[in-house]
């Protein structure tokens, strides 16, 4: 059923002309609406899998486009960010003030819209149409999507799209975004719009009218219109659910009670992740050692050869291994965020974020930073004030992401191999550090440099629904290709200069002899002569196997020969009080900009080869086995836990840092960030050193 | 709860932070303020219109215009309600 506001039926409402004549440019569509009123599953449902994201140039807000195929006329659609009211130019509320400069097409960058899909809920008409009160009084042709309207019914409601497309002097379409219910007779009123070349909008009728001309509270006037059309149009109650929601609030929104289920809820999403990701997690790192086994046999031994294999492919799969934790975890998220649950637990987290000058919707970026910092960071756009924002994005590098787990893993394997348990303990108090450093960070720029309280909250809290799967399968795959393509990149890109870095210069063959220790040289000696032997008896697959003993051993000084190597030894007296030698400085130093590439770093550095970094077991029994000159072992448990604690609080993320740049719109903050991470971290590191030393 | 009121006296204004659980009110009155008060505003709460407290407490629920709003308390100390004698929660319709 469409409604089409009828122009014979009231003086104040004229139809508008409708136009047969098609057009061979793109027409653009703004679609907006309310926070929570389904627009993004109506985005999805009209324009598939052809949206792009990108921002609003000049501004961080995201904004998604995408092409909706009418019946004559294709358009791009424009996703404008959720929103309350139509802000003006100026508005404090950056998404208000992008809706409003994009509808009067002030926009830089955006073409003016051809016309306006506002979604409204049909379950909650009557405040949806307060943007629709304002949106009407713009010069932009306007169809009203009434969503969820299978929703609507099945609480008892009846929606006379009529009686309300004739008070909005706009046309009204009962749609169900979900399952396409309308979609058909949406696209069509949107395409009389497109078609139409005059696109004279509809008068804004009278009682709407006299709402910006009334005196006293202007919300106050748009409220009572909004109240008195959705008298007129909607009947029946859903008491019923309504107190089955508040019911439930009632326990969501508790205070100790609405925490205990908020721990539930998470403890349970992140055994979820960490047991359902593991076998695509597998499947990627086996694709890309057969990628590069494949590379290895097709490619002749040389220096392309190894920068592709190391270079190149080791970077991209470093980086994607962790794809399948972040999907996971955006799926999961979106799930509960469409069942409107996210709402009420940011209000529970608000009570103890607040305490420490945290907003309580920086929680849910928080709880993506354990998959990956840099999406985290993107998603505090969501916190409108400035000085919550940025306490927020300085934090969040410090919970623990993805990349820090095979860290973790190697530490754990090395100290507790066999004893499940004290590594279990190990993990959870390597993610207790970083939630608590972020936290008493937090409180600590509260104290000093961003003084102030975090903005009282101010939240909808969602009627409850089942959730979308559509949605949530269409949302991972958009912020799964947004991390593949921003991480991937950069990360590629430092992966190629850390190999430069650490393959040049090269150590001549012959000064093999003159760095190695005794034994390495006469081992490296021995070998050779086998090589040899083997090579002028025509066995071949016994040489291929003793040059690859002989590359382990020279490997090692070629590394501590490369402008790496000689940087981990410049900086030992530096590192030497946190425990660490030469070897475990590269590993620092060449994860700084990515912190995982320290577990292959340290691989290649104690001889191992950068497959060993996919054994930790074997890796740590290495590294177990390593001796200071002196013969006292390297890995001591006062160095393990150092090293631990120093991974878990410094920053080592290039690319982390990268958006936090775009995001503070600048240097300064980022650079602080690195600052204090690399303070705390190795401040943290060296009293661990110093405590764990003392009692051992 | 309800408050301690006779049909020839109406309660008295009170701010929203002291609106007991449950009784229906009018907003009367919301002090000029800065981008959370302008949400709020624009979210349904504001002069004239119907609201009840859902859940009352530092972080405190309320239902205005049809929907279920989650405010700081502190927020809800901007906003001068009048609790009626009479009538259904607007979250009820």
């Amino acid at each position: 059923m469409t409604a089409a506001p009828p122009s014979n039926s009231s003086s104040a409402v004229v139809q508008p002309t409708i136009g047969q004549s098609t057009r061979s440019t793109e027409a653009t569509v703004a679609l907006l609406g309310n926070p929570n009123a389904g627009k993004t599953t109506l985005f999805n449902r009209l324009t598939g899998l052809r949206a792009k994201t990108a921002n609003f140039p000049g501004t961080t807000l995201e904004v998604r486009r995408g092409a909706a195929d009418l019946e004559h006329h294709r358009v791009t659609l424009l996703d404008l960010p959720g929103l309350y009211s139509l802000g003006s130019m100026n508005s404090a509320n950056p998404e208000e003030a992008v809706a409003a400069d994009t509808l009067r097409g002030d926009a830089p960058g955006v073409d003016r819209p051809a016309a306006a899909v506002l979604v409204i809920d049909a379950t909650s008409v009557a405040r949806h149409l307060y943007l629709v009160s304002q949106v009407r009084e713009t010069d932009v042709p306007v169809v009203v999507a009434l969503n969820m309207i299978d929703a609507a019914e099945r609480s008892g409601l009846s929606i006379d799209a009529d009686a309300l497309s004739l008070q909005l002097g706009a046309p009204v379409v009962p749609v169900s975004a979900r399952n396409g219910r309308g979609i058909v007779q949406l696209r069509r009123e949107i395409e009389k719009i497109v078609a139409d070349d005059e696109r004279v909008t509809a008068p804004v009728p009278e009682p709407l009218a006299a709402c910006s001309r009334c005196g006293g509270c202007p919300h106050a006037a748009r409220h009572a219109w909004a109240s008195g059309v959705a008298a007129d149009s909607v009947k029946g109650l859903s008491a019923a659910a309504q107190r089955w929601s508040d019911r439930f609030d009632t326990v969501l929104t508790h205070p100790a009670a609405g925490l205990g289920v908020f721990a539930a809820i998470m403890a349970g999403l992140f055994v979820l992740i960490f047991s359902t990701a593991a076998i695509p997690m597998d499947l990627i790192d086996a694709g890309f050692a057969a990628l590069g086994g494949w590379a290895e046999s097709v490619l002749p031994d040389n220096d392309f050869r190894s920068f592709l294999i190391d270079g190149v492919i080791g970077g991209v799969g470093g980086v994607l291994v962790f794809l399948p934790q972040i999907c996971i975890l955006f799926f999961i998220l979106t799930l509960l965020e469409d069942t409107g649950y996210l709402a009420r637990a940011a209000l529970v987290m608000d009570r103890l974020m607040s305490k420490v000058g945290l907003p309580g919707k920086a929680f849910v970026p928080m709880l993506s930073a354990h998959a990956c910092a840099i999406p985290a960071i993107m998603s505090t756009r969501v916190i409108e004030n400035k000085r919550d924002r940025l306490v927020s994005i300085l934090v969040i590098p410090l919970l623990t992401c993805s990349a820090r787990l095979p860290v973790y893993a190697m530490v754990t394997a090395l100290l507790f191999a066999g004893r499940p348990v004290l590594g279990g303990l190990v993990f959870f108090g390597a993610y207790a550090l970083g939630i608590v450093a972020a936290l008493v960070i937090a409180f600590l720029l509260k104290l000093t440099l961003l003084p102030g309280k975090a903005r009282p909250l101010v939240i909808e809290l969602p009627d409850f629904r089942m959730p979308s799967l559509r949605v949530a399968l269409l949302t991972t795959l958009d912020r799964g290709l947004i991390f593949i393509k921003r991480a991937g990149t950069i990360i590629l890109l430092i992966s190629m200069g850390l190999w430069v870095l650490s393959t040049y210069p090269k150590l001549p063959a012959e000064r093999l002899g003159e760095v190695a220790t005794p034994a390495d040289a006469a081992q490296a000696r021995a070998l050779e002569t086998q090589i040899a032997g083997a090579e002028a008896a025509g066995d071949t697959q016994t040489a291929a196997t003793l040059g690859e003993e002989l590359s382990l051993i020279s490997g090692k000084y070629e590394v501590a020969h490369s402008f790496a190597g000689r940087l981990g030894r410049a900086v030992e007296p530096v590192f030497a009080p946190l425990g660490f030698d030469w070897q475990i400085n590269v590993g620092v130093i060449s994860s700084f900009a990515a912190r995982e590439v320290v577990v292959s770093t340290l691989a290649i550095v104690y001889g191992l080869g950068e497959d060993a970094a996919e054994e930790p077991l074997t890796l740590s029994q290495t590294l177990a086995a390593q001796t200071h000159a002196d013969g006292t072992p390297v890995f001591t448990l006062a160095t393990s836990l150092s090293l631990l604690v120093f991974f878990v609080l410094a920053m080592q993320c290039l690319p982390t840092q990268a958006v936090a740049r775009r995001e503070t719109g600048g240097w300064k903050w980022p650079l602080f960030q690195l600052g204090y991470m690399t303070v705390l971290a190795y401040g943290a590191a060296w009293v661990t050193y110093t405590v764990a030393s003392a009692f051992t | 709860m309800r408050l301690n009121q006779t049909p020839e006296s109406p309660a008295e204004p009170v701010s929203l932070d002291r609106l007991p659980q449950d009784v229906p009110a009018v907003v009367s009155h919301v002090e000029a303020g800065d981008e959370e008060i302008a949400r709020m505003q624009s979210m349904g709460v504001c002069e004239g219109r119907p609201i009840h407290t859902v859940r009352a407490g530092s972080r405190m629920v309320v239902c205005a215009a049809g929907t279920r709003i989650g405010l700081d308390r502190r927020i809800a100390a901007s906003v001068i309600v009048t609790p009626l004698p009479d009538g259904t929660p607007p979250c009820f319709g």
